[in-house]
């Protein structure tokens, strides 16, 4: 017999009332001495004796009556699983590379088997991954067997991991079972930078516990590459790294390949001091002539060979035409000025006006003249984003504007500020616009405030920023043909302060990039693992040229992708290709452990699991219950017993 | 309107303590020919009387003087009838002079002036110690005050009164005699302390009619507390033996109302006995049982041509005294 809801069991206490009841009624006091006691003994046997039963009947009764109404609100029904208690076990394993270091992997993974050993058929197992992000790769289910295929075939990742999320979800998934046992498993190395910022303090749902395994054996041998910086120099090609050692200091060979060749074209040996990090100038010869070219630097392997690789990329960039037609009105060109300002920064751009032939579909249209709109220009306009171009468009609220961006599809309503304003809301965050806005500080985001603006149709653009009420401030749109960036407010200081900010020329200079198909910040910044890369509108391939996935067949990709190996990458689309070198994040190359005791113990909660949580009912305990509806019968045979009680004890009280 | 109906109407309603004296049954009013003169009789006053004798002359003044005439033929003073003369009769009745006058040899009869043997007997078993509340006599109070003022009518009647104490066993005896000392003694007797005893009437009543002289009235002050087949042998045996008998059945108002309202527990005095019982879920089976058992004796007694009387300590007990009047009429 299970319950439903066990809580109401408690109410079966109230029959401590009617015990309690009979126990402490009232008895006589008074003794009276009686002539005779022939004619009392006539009726007083029976009054006695069936007085006496009736009573105990009537206690029965009524301790019955309780108990089967909370038995009914407890919800009973027939068990369908074997007895014992029901455990459910979450694995929580830490995926990133950290845990290729010697034998950590299998050793946990070994030590997580005998974890989970005594866990029976009806008992749930779940696999939930740190990186990129706490994701269930195998949801807590009762298939015990497939969960642990998935953990075999499992190797660690490339990406740095962080424990607290992943341990609050799998507490909370935990805590929604009805099991009776609920366990969070460790699968992780406790190195300091997964703990860095965990709340400690923050105990996980009452009833889960903790099994974590012991810190690992510190590494003897562990650096770390740096990405490099590779830059064209007259002679050849210049790379600059840096190479951080964490442990005692030692001597190393370093390694320089170039295009993949197997063979270095330069080895150095180096004296890694303790702890430090030691930057290499390497001078290359400048090799077979080409746009572009890609290098792989390495060491000898150490305790974790996973961070003694990274890679960097050069690829030859040239001007890059923007096409701007003029200032609506006699004042600043604020885009203008902002073009003009990021010129030295790659990618290079070359501003033109807007010619009064076709448009190169090449460039990018920075649109904020409602001219620009209207007769020829809208065709020219229309038939350079069919050819592939892109365009950056303020809208400023001019007919023609207007009406060309209805046409696209793109019916734009108006706003009017309301008190402070109209501030822009609802960032994109993961777009690589925005992404790359905020790299540095949220803050460029803030105080975005507009007297006046324009609200796109959210069914239209993918939406990188909202106004405060509906419609999309900033929205991305290819519906057109080439990739449109479109703001729903203009460029000028007619509706907003904001050209005078600081967040103006890093937003211009960054949508011009993105609409360019560049990685923002260029070949200076190689991207890490698990970034979102931005990339030309069009469809084309994305390969690994080297790293762990270079056997790896070519993907279809176009837009973002963000690469989950370091390596380096081609992406090759419309007869044009584009190499992007991708490293590991740097934090997690530091093998050190949490140096400040255990305190992850304090994760888990002391409260008590039954007061403090109410059970959480699962769906096949539901069904059960459903299909043997106990509470029927023991509300039926409660109210019977009520009537039996009623009677008998107002017989017993005549 | 009669003397008795204007001072009833005189007279306030009924106190708590004041009683008129019931009615003479019917049987014992035919026999009396006369209903007594109702009296009034204060129970409190009664109570308040101390001793016995005087509570028995208050009762006995206030039934009045008793008169009764011997129903037997025999040498008396007062003519009764003529009978012819048989053989064997003696000579000295033959009325000569009406043989003078009608030459028949005539024996006169006359009433025969008889005394009546009256034997009280008073159980004194320990539910006869038993009084329900403060005020009332028990019921061995009641009954020897009865007693007692019987003892003084049967003196006042020139009849010969005994007296017999009833527990387990005839316990004291005095034959009937009509000597005043003997009233004295049977006053004596009535108030002879006793010791708490179980009952055992039917017995001890066996006792004492073997022990008692023909022709007695037996007045019998009891609670009955016995089984009704048992007296109904012994009362049987009474009326062979030519015995008259009154029965005074003495009941305190409790044993007959049973109006107990909260739980208590019965110990029963002559057993140890102890009963815990709801007096209100059982009083309608316990006035069952006791009209039961109150009805069984009138059956026995009246089956033998006897009287039963109940007398209840908070009622006036003349009727006893009355019924005893009309007994003795009866008998004369």
């Amino acid at each position: 017999m299970l319950w439903l809801y066990p809580g109401f069991l408690i109410g079966t206490a109230a029959v401590a009332l009617p015990i309690l009841l009979h126990l402490f009624r009232r008895r006589p006091k008074r003794t009276v001495l009686f002539p005779t006691l022939r004619f009392l003994a006539a009726a007083a046997p029976q009054n006695d004796r069936s007085k006496r039963l009736r009573r105990w009947l009537v206690l029965f009764l009524r301790c019955a009556v309780l108990s089967l109404f909370a038995a009914a609100f407890a919800r009973p029904f027939l068990a369908t699983s074997k007895g014992g208690q029901r455990q459910a076990f979450a694995v929580v394993i830490d995926n990133s590379f950290s845990l290729r270091a010697g034998r950590r992997w299998t050793d946990l993974r070994t030590w997580v088997r005998d974890q989970i050993r005594d866990a029976k058929s009806e008992d749930t197992i779940g696999l939930l991954v740190m990186a990129p992000k706490p994701t269930w790769i195998a949801p807590l289910s009762t298939r015990r067997d497939s969960a642990l295929a998935i953990l075999d075939t499992l190797a660690p990742g490339w990406d740095t991991a962080q424990a607290e999320p992943a341990l609050r979800l799998a507490g909370d998934a935990l805590a929604a079972t009805a099991a009776d046992r609920r366990s969070i498993v460790y699968f992780g190395d406790h190195q300091r930078v997964s703990w860095a910022g965990c709340d400690f303090g923050k105990p996980l749902p009452p009833g889960v516990r903790t099994v974590f395994p012991d810190v690992p054996a510190p590494l003897a041998r562990q650096a770390a590459v740096r990405a490099p910086v590779i830059t064209r120099t007259p002679t050849g090609f210049h790379v600059a790294v840096a190479i951080e050692n964490f442990t005692a200091a030692e001597n190393r060979t370093l390694y320089v390949y170039r295009d993949g060749a197997t063979a270095p074209v330069w080895r150095q040996d180096i004296s890694l001091p303790e702890r430090e990090i030691q930057t290499c100038q390497i001078d290359l010869p400048p090799g077979p002539e080409g746009v572009s070219a890609y290098f792989t630097v390495s060491l000898d392997e150490d305790d974790l060979p996973a961070d003694d690789r990274a890679y960097g990329v050069w690829q030859a960039s040239g001007e890059h035409p923007v096409l701007l037609d003029p200032t609506p009105d006699s004042g600043s060109d604020y885009v203008g000025a902002a073009l003009a300002a990021t010129a030295g920064l790659k990618p290079y751009v070359q501003v033109l006006p807007i010619p009064a032939s076709a448009w190169p579909p090449s460039a990018v249209a920075v649109l904020r003249n409602d001219a620009s709109f209207s007769g020829a220009a809208a065709e020219r306009l229309t038939a350079f984003l069919r050819g592939g171009g892109s365009a950056l468009i303020f809208v400023g609220g001019g007919s023609a504007e207007l009406r060309w961006l209805e046409t696209a599809g793109l019916k734009m309503r108006p706003l009017e500020e309301e008190g402070d304003g109209l501030e822009l809301r609802d960032w994109a965050v993961d777009h690589p616009l925005v992404a790359g806005l905020a790299s540095h500080s949220a803050s460029t985001l803030l105080d975005w405030r507009f007297r006046r603006g324009w609200a796109l149709p959210t069914d239209a653009v993918e939406p990188l920023a909202l106004w405060p009420e509906t419609g999309a401030a900033i929205g991305e749109t290819t519906g057109i043909g080439g990739r449109v960036l479109i703001c729903g407010f203009g460029s000028d200081r007619r509706d907003s302060d904001w050209p005078a900010r600081e967040m103006f020329v890093p937003f211009v200079h960054r949508a011009v990039t993105y609409l360019l198909g560049s990685p923002t910040g260029g070949t200076a910044t190689p991207a890490q693992v698990g970034q979102p890369l931005p990339l030309p509108a069009e469809t084309g391939f994305w390969r690994a040229l080297a790293g762990p996935t270079a056997a790896a067949p070519p993907v279809q990709a176009g837009g973002t992708i963000a690469p989950n190996a370091p390596g380096v990458y081609e992406f090759s689309y419309g007869g044009q290709k584009k190499l992007f070198a991708v490293n590991l994040p740097p934090g997690e190359s530091d093998p050190a452990p949490w140096s400040d005791g255990k305190p992850w113990r304090n994760l888990e909660s002391t409260a008590h699991m039954a007061s403090a949580s109410l059970p959480r009912v699962p769906v096949s305990a539901i069904q059960a219950e459903q299909h043997s509806p106990l509470w029927w019968w023991c509300l039926a045979s409660a109210a019977v017993f009520l009537a039996a009680e009623l009677a008998i004890a107002n017989r017993t009280t005549r | 309107m009669s003397d008795a109906g204007k001072a009833a109407a005189e007279e306030p309603a009924w106190s708590a303590v004041t009683y008129p004296m019931r009615p003479v049954q019917p049987t014992l009013a035919r026999h009396a020919g006369a209903r007594p003169t109702p009296s009034r009789l204060d129970m409190s006053e009664l109570a308040a009387l101390g001793s016995l004798p005087l509570r028995a002359r208050r009762l006995a003044d206030a039934v009045g003087p008793g008169r009764h005439r011997s129903r037997r033929k025999g040498a008396s003073v007062e003519f009764a009838d003529y009978r012819d003369y048989q053989p064997g009769d003696d000579l000295r009745r033959v009325d000569w002079r009406l043989y003078g006058r009608t030459d028949r040899v005539q024996i006169r009869d006359a009433h025969e002036e008889t005394p009546l043997r009256v034997l009280l007997l008073l159980d004194v078993s320990a539910s006869m110690i038993y009084s329900s509340r403060p005020g009332l006599l028990t019921k061995l109070d009641m009954a020897r005050s009865v007693l007692g003022a019987l003892a003084l009518l049967v003196r006042r009647q020139r009849d010969a009164c005994g007296i017999g104490l009833l527990t387990d066993n005839l316990l004291r005896y005095l034959p009937p005699g009509g000597s005043p000392a003997r009233l004295r003694a049977v006053w004596g007797t009535l108030d002879t302390p006793i010791l708490a005893t179980p009952t055992a009437l039917a017995s001890a009543l066996e006792q004492a009619v073997a022990v008692a002289p023909p022709a007695c009235l037996f007045i019998i002050a009891s609670d009955f507390y016995e089984d009704p087949a048992a007296l109904d042998a012994v009362v049987r045996r009474m009326r062979f033996e030519r015995h008259d008998a009154l029965a005074l059945q003495v009941i305190d108002p409790q044993e007959e109302d049973f109006d107990f309202s909260r739980p208590v527990e019965f110990a029963d005095s002559e057993a140890p006995a102890r009963l815990q019982i709801d007096p209100v879920a059982a009083a309608r089976a316990y006035r069952s049982a006791f009209a039961a058992h109150r009805h069984a004796l009138t059956e026995v007694f009246r089956g033998s041509g006897f009287d039963h009387l109940a007398l209840r300590t908070d009622s006036s007990p003349l009727a006893a005294l009355a019924a005893y009047l009309a007994r003795r009429a009866g008998r004369a």
